[in-house]
């Protein structure tokens, strides 16, 4: 059965980090959208492996794009805006544990690749291929007669 | 809808998690009407920090528990709170948004149907009268 802590402060939150080992953390932003993003930086700043690629899920109710920046500049893996349900927490969560980004290392950010992947579409080339039959009208003449024996 | 397939586990921990949802929202009812009884109060008194903070608990809270259109009112509420907070109080945009907490807590209003739309419209429109005159 997998073990769930629930901690109410970032300090108590630190202690436990650096004493077990979390698969994901969950954050909550109650009042303050700095308090959350403190305990992410503090999470991608940590010289622990065991802690610096630990995905977090942040929740909050601060989902102006401002605030969605910070939380990815942050290091921040998933937002989860409030209010949230159980099937939301459950895609996040999947997303983080099962289909994670890739980390990013750079003098300036170290963290979940903060872009999201976007197939481009060459506009004169088609690349898309379908398994349906394409069908055509028929109305082109042959211009080659057939030889008859 | 989710965009992931989740596994019977899975799901079965939905359906779990999403019936003690149902319970606590049993009871969240009175919790709302203390939270905008308590929101009139920090309005009246002028403790506009408080309110701003009581605005986004209720905006975070409301619509897990049932309340999606108090969540949509009370997060344009705490916008326009924050502007008031930089420039001055303004009584009557204040009064239009508590009025419309009351209307939604004591008719029910789930944010479907005829009097939620119609009372969206209303809040928008005198906005709009406000922001003109």
């Amino acid at each position: 059965m997998p073990h769930v802590t629930l901690v109410t402060t970032n300090e108590e939150a630190i202690i436990k980090l650096n004493n077990y080992k979390y698969h994901c953390v969950f954050v909550d932003n109650m009042l303050s959208e700095e308090n959350g993003l403190t305990l992410a930086q503090y999470i991608r700043h940590s010289q622990d492996d065991k802690i610096q690629y630990i995905p977090i899920i942040l929740c909050t109710a601060f989902t102006g794009f401002q605030s969605i920046v910070k939380a990815r500049d942050a290091g921040v893996t998933e937002i989860l805006a409030k209010p949230i349900s159980p099937d939301q927490i459950m895609e996040k969560l999947h997303n983080a544990l099962f289909n994670p980004r890739n980390f990013v290392i750079t003098d300036h950010y170290f963290g979940p690749d903060r872009r999201r992947r976007i197939k481009m579409i060459a506009k004169d080339n088609e690349k898309r291929q379908t398994n349906s039959p394409v069908f055509e009208p028929s109305n082109k003449v042959n211009d080659v007669d057939e030889e008859t024996p | 809808m989710s965009k992931n397939e989740f596994i019977l586990k899975q799901k079965e921990m939905l359906v779990r998690a999403q019936s003690i949802i149902d319970k606590a929202s049993v009871g969240y009812e009175n919790v709302l009407k203390q939270d905008i009884h308590s929101l009139k109060q920090h309005i009246e008194s002028g403790c506009i920090i408080d309110a701003i903070h009581l605005c986004h608990r209720i905006h975070s809270q409301a619509g897990t528990f049932g309340w999606p259109l108090i969540t949509e009112i009370s997060g344009w509420f705490k916008r326009h709170l924050e502007i008031q907070q930089k420039t001055q109080v303004n009584n009557n945009i204040n009064r239009l948004f508590l009025g419309s907490l009351d209307t939604v807590l004591n008719n029910k209003l789930k944010g479907e149907g005829e009097a939620s739309i119609k009372l969206l419209q209303h809040i928008e429109s005198t906005l709009k009268n406000q922001s003109t005159e």
